[in-house]
């Protein structure tokens, strides 16, 4: 096999940072690779009965449609069910987690944890990546949120301000289609200045916001002139429309990017209810969108199926002088190829955990001992409860709305802030509903036919929950690291995590618990919400029970900074060990703060192709 | 588009304004008229099964869809108001076309070779029949009269400022094509020649039915590409429809006269929900659940007449909703499929009836 | 096929829907389909027999308390009539339960098309389940309500939008629905 293999850039992972840096490089005419450690669908959206006479290939290619069937039939579902389980790329399952006995490990599934807590959260290793099964919150950061060490004594300040990367925000929201109203999203409607986020003024998003859902509307009403008290002072309880990466009405001569394989399907949501695991339409954006796009530069090459194991240096130890990656033909057999590619710039897109997997493995870009270090993610508290009326709740995207008014403040000096989402699903996270709370309709409650009927529509279309997304600071014993003896079937290493929940953030899940408590007695809603110790994220802050849940927001890892001794990479996202390393993802981020972190990642990817180009092309 | 003096023949000339404002709103009864027997059809096709069928009439549907708006618009930019929310806007089944096709017969067939026959003749090319009136030339003469009009009135009589709201490109996705605003006889004469060009193909005076279509090369067809069958393609609907009359895709170099030499469609006739040709509500006469059924398909159909009748006339916004109906109406249509009509003879199954249902 | 019939009569009795409305899911026979092959045929006979004859003598409340009384309270027939409520309301058949299968269970389970374990029926079985139309809303990722349609009161069927009118809730704002 050719080992000589060269590109411009040979980037490790197709997902949506992986297709980002591909289509701002294949579109200015470099040579690049895509590595992806899973499988992919090649573009196709049908898994067409089409019977080609010429067809050859009598095994049916797997396709968009093939993920749908696989989430039709999954008995559990579950965000990565739709995507196939493979044992040469495994990922991490939220039916994997439960507690972790004091002094164990838990290695029952991909990851291995050795607590004290379990970290939660998940991540898809298919070609698309985790945005396959995103819920598409599109969220910018508060100014504040770059400078927590200054403000607030806490966690870190980034090595960027807010106003650096405004530019980058808006060519992300451009390309991942937000819809949204410039006007809402900028907050200045808010009565709390710490939250205010300026937006250039003649900048407007490419779609009418989302209409917000009537739940949103229920509690808009209900909530208004609320206000909270924290350490004396009062803040406003304001429901905002979230900006969602979800084709809504265009702006203009604006074109919603329909489907991959199928591009009339797509051009609007259409209330399939289904953002997370997948939506059937990919009404939503998913980076198959960005790779076709790429793919379309005729410069862009994707190898599904290739496992990048190793980087390895010239003799110097100064630059990647190879990929070393392992090609599988098959999810089932663990038989594979090993081979060899250089790039001129080397971009490790594969996701916060793999990433730093990947570094550890090569002993690579780890001089500040920071690498694997700093893992975070919005431990998500749950509520719940049954509103009054019926607020039509199962219908709709994900969530429309949030209670973005409590990000910012004062607070932050002694705990932690957090977004409140309002969930449009009723009870399908924390009871699993319906399917997972009907059988104890009728297996315990006794009932059937009418009576069935009757109580199944005069209570689950009043079902709603919140939830709130707690910030968690870096810390450096939040970590991924390596362990010859646990290795997946291809012989590559899995991840071992530590990790906990300091007082920090314990603190933020009590104050989230407190306001939820009082806007369920201002509307009259009968809660519902139970913290029990056999919950995966149970833990206590001064005497009292919380859950939490995994977000989905891998951050941290590979932290960008100022200082070569305590950061991974600088501020054009570049190795400070090998100049000719970029990391991109949210592995970058210094801290998490309270927006869900994928629009922050591509941001920062859009500048980050920006710097690759530079160092391509020296003027 | 050019109109033969033998066919011109057969249309009375438009030369007043409320002339034309009845051959609009005759244009929007024409179209919408079809979309009972295309939804027929495609409903009764078993789910997950005849793929590329389902994905060929679906497309043709959203195309008529966007004719109708295309018609509409003209109509409200000459001053005028469609009228949608009436029991006689559409027509019972088995009918003539309202353009006075006089020459065949549709009926609501569930998805078979004798649909697409009808369908066939829906879409006929002017030239493919000298004798007989199609689509196409009952527009042409709208066309006509729109060029005889705008040179005989002043522009701000046939085009008056301040009518109501045209329905605007971000209402209208899902392909079908792009609605542009209607302000002149240009944009007027634009807005329907996309009806024509999509439905039997524009034709030029030098029909040659040999000619080759306008398919690429690199469309991957010939290398068996199955994705392919699923791509839209510029073909007009009579040859989307003969194409699964056929059973095979034209391909690079076919023409009229060859027909569809390329990769076979699978097509699974079986794999169809038996629906009663014409369903009426007589069918349902000893039969109350399925009377109810129907009845709750026509109270949603109505309303969707309504929700597009207001958004024709003043209310665009209703579209958004109408979207929502539209999907409610295909659940219904497809609930009443599934249920064999109680001691049918022929084993027939329920099917919507279509009905307008007075206030 | 007298035996489909008992199956719809049984089911409709269980579900609270009309024979029309089961049949309108498409699914039926493949329920029917997954109950023979994982409960003894004498079980369902009996099944069927019991529940024609109380439909024959009794009709709505006192159809239910008969229905309780000789079906549900059965341990012999009341684990099947609940899996086949669940299968038209979740699309899922569950494992009968444990003593279930060890006095009445069929003895030697071959691998067939279907085992008595926990299993989504099939995708149009998922599609189709009743919990959805009960609760008011659809399956999720499947019949898609259309665009919007979230933001209206639940059944509100609308002719009209004024905007600048009074919404039931909430003023309609600029922007939200068109």
């Amino acid at each position: 096999m050719n080992n000589n293999e060269h590109f411009d850039v040979v980037i490790v992972g197709a997902g949506i940072s992986g297709a980002i840096m591909a289509q701002e490089l294949g579109k200015n005419g470099k040579s690049v690779l895509i590595l992806e450690a899973g499988t992919g669908t090649g573009g196709r959206f049908f898994s067409s009965d089409c019977d080609a006479p010429s067809q050859e290939n009598s095994q049916p290619l797997s396709s968009y449609q093939t993920y749908m069937s696989t989430f039709f039939t999954a008995l559990a579902k579950i965000p990565n069910a739709p995507y196939p389980n493979n044992a040469n790329a495994p990922q991490p399952l939220v039916t994997d987690l439960a507690p972790i006995p004091q002094g164990q490990i838990s290695d029952n599934g991909y990851f291995v944890q050795t607590g004290p807590l379990p970290f939660a959260s998940t991540y898809t290793r298919a070609e698309g990546g985790t945005t396959l099964h995103w819920l598409g919150t599109c969220l910018r950061m508060l100014p504040e949120d770059f400078e927590l060490k200054t403000r607030f004594g806490r966690g870190l300040d980034w090595p960027i301000s807010y106003d650096e990367l405004r530019p980058w925000y808006e060519i992300a929201e451009q390309n991942l289609g937000v819809s949204a109203n410039a006007n809402e999203q900028n907050y200045q409607q808010i009565d709390n200045p710490a939250v205010h986020i300026p937006f250039a003024a003649s900048y407007e998003y490419k779609m009418e916001k989302i209409p917000q859902s009537y739940l949103d509307q229920y509690f808009s009403k209900g909530l208004a002139q609320m206000q909270v008290s924290f350490e004396g002072k009062n803040y406003p309880i304001d429901v905002v429309s979230t900006p969602q990466a979800r084709n809504g009405m265009p702006r203009g001569d604006y074109r919603p990017v329909g489907a991959v394989g199928h591009e009339t399907a797509g051009q609007r949501c259409a209330g399939n209810s289904n953002c997370v695991p997948i939506c059937p339409i990919q009404a939503k954006y998913n980076a198959l969108k960005t790779l076709e796009q790429a793919k379309k530069t005729g410069k862009v090459e994707i190898r599904t199926q290739c496992v990048a194991y190793q980087l390895e240096t010239d003799e110097q130890g100064k630059n990647i002088a190879r990929v070393h990656y392992k090609k599988y033909q098959s999810s089932d057999n663990p038989d594979h190829q090993c081979h060899a590619v250089s790039g001129t710039i080397v971009v490790l897109a594969s996701h916060a955990v793999e990433n730093a997997k990947l570094l550890l493995a090569s002993n690579v870009a780890n001089s500040s001992d920071q690498v694997g270090r700093n893992l975070m993610d919005h431990p998500t508290m749950l509520t719940w409860g049954l509103m009054p009326t019926d607020i039509g709740a199962f219908r709709g995207p994900g969530s429309t709305s949030g209670i973005p008014s409590l990000r910012g403040g004062e607070f932050r000096k002694s705990r932690a802030a957090f977004r409140i989402e309002i969930g449009n699903w009723g009870w399908s996270w924390p009871e699993g509903a319906p399917v997972g709370t009907v059988p104890d309709l009728i297996d315990e409650k006794n009932m059937f036919g009418e009576q069935l009927k009757n109580y199944i529509a005069s209570v689950y279309p009043r079902m709603f929950r919140f939830g709130f997304l707690v910030e968690q600071l870096p810390d450096a014993n939040n970590r991924v690291t390596l362990d010859d003896n646990y290795r997946d079937q291809l012989g590559n290493y899995r991840p071992v995590i530590s990790y906990n929940v300091t007082d920090y953030t314990r603190a933020g899940m009590a104050a989230a618990k407190e306001v939820s408590d009082q806007i369920f007695q201002r509307l009259g809603i009968e809660g519902f919400t139970e913290y029990k110790p056999s919950d995966a994220g149970y833990l206590t802050y001064r005497g009292e029970g919380y859950s939490y849940n995994g977000a989905g927001h891998l951050v941290g890892t590979h932290i960008m900074g100022d200082n070569p001794n305590t950061s991974v990479v600088n501020k054009y996202q570049q190795s400070w060990d090998h100049p000719n390393l970029y990391l991109v993802g949210c592995g970058n981020m210094p801290t998490i703060s309270t927006s869900n972190p994928t629009l922050t990642m591509a941001a920062l990817t859009y500048w980050a192709a920006q710097n690759v180009l530079e160092a391509l092309n020296p003027c | 588009m050019y109109l033969s003096a033998d066919k011109q023949k057969r249309f009375t000339p438009i030369t007043s304004i409320s002339e034309l404002h009845q051959q609009l709103q005759l244009a929007i009864e024409l179209e919408f008229s079809t979309l009972p027997p295309y939804l027929s059809a495609l409903y009764s096709i078993k789910e997950n099964t005849n793929n590329c069928a389902y994905q060929v009439i679906q497309s043709v549907v959203m195309e008529e869809m966007f004719h109708l708006t295309n018609a509409a618009n003209v109509l409200i930019a000459t001053g005028g108001s469609p009228a949608l929310n009436n029991t006689d806007f559409i027509p019972s089944f088995p009918t003539r076309l309202p353009d006075g096709e006089q020459w065949f017969e549709v009926s609501l067939l569930k998805f078979s070779p004798e649909a697409l026959q009808t369908f066939k003749y829906i879409e006929e090319p002017s030239e493919n029949v000298p004798g007989k009136i199609t689509i196409g030339d009952f527009y042409a003469n709208v066309e006509k009269g729109l060029t005889y009009l705008s040179e005989t009135l002043p522009p701000d009589e046939l085009f008056p400022a301040n009518t109501g709201p045209q329905i605007a490109h971000k209402y209208y996705y899902g392909g079908g094509g792009e609605i542009t605003p209607v302000t002149d006889l240009d944009s007027a004469m634009f807005a329907i020649n996309a009806i024509i060009a999509q439905g039997e193909g524009i034709p030029d005076r030098c029909w040659d039915p040999d000619k080759p279509f306008p398919l690429e090369e690199g469309t991957g067809i010939a290398s068996g590409d199955h994705q392919l069958f699923m791509q839209p393609r510029e073909l007009a609907h009579y040859y989307r429809f003969n194409e699964l009359a056929c059973g095979r895709r034209y391909v690079c170099g076919d023409s009229h006269n060859s027909g569809p030499t390329g990769p076979k469609i699978p097509i699974d006739y079986a794999q169809v929900y038996n629906m009663k040709p014409n369903p009426n509500s007589g069918d349902y006469a000893f039969a109350p659940e399925l009377a109810a059924l129907d009845y709750e398909f026509n109270r949603i159909f109505t309303l969707l007449l309504d929700q597009l009748h207001n958004a024709f006339n003043g209310d665009p916004e209703l579209l958004v909703p109408a979207v929502g109906t539209m999907f409610k109406l295909k659940e219904l249509a497809q609930e009443l499929m599934r249920n064999p009509i109680p001691d049918s003879p022929e084993q027939y199954n329920a099917g919507p009836t279509w009905q307008y249902l007075k206030s | 096929m007298d035996k489909l019939a008992d199956f719809y009569q049984v089911s409709v009795v269980l579900t609270g829907y009309n024979r029309s409305r089961l049949m309108a899911t498409g699914i039926g026979e493949e329920y029917f389909e997954v109950l023979t092959s994982l409960v003894p045929g004498k079980i369902i006979d009996e099944l069927f027999i019991c529940s024609r004859a109380l439909a024959h003598e009794y009709k709505g409340e006192a159809l239910n308390e008969k229905f309780r009384e000789q079906i549900l309270s059965n341990d012999r027939l009341g684990p099947v009539a609940r899996n086949i409520l669940k299968m038209w309301y979740l699309s899922l058949w569950y494992q009968l339960p444990q003593s279930w299968r060890e006095t009445y269970g069929v003895p030697s389970q071959t691998p067939g098309k279907y085992q008595d374990i926990d299993f989504v029926i099939s995708e149009n079985a998922y599609i189709q389940g009743l919990v959805w139309p009960a609760l008011g809303s659809h399956p999720m990722g499947a019949k898609q309500p259309g665009y919007g349609t979230w933001a209206f009161k639940p059944g509100e069927e609308l002719t009209r939008i004024n905007l600048g009118t009074d919404h039931p809730v909430s003023d309609i704002e600029e922007g939200n629905l068109s």
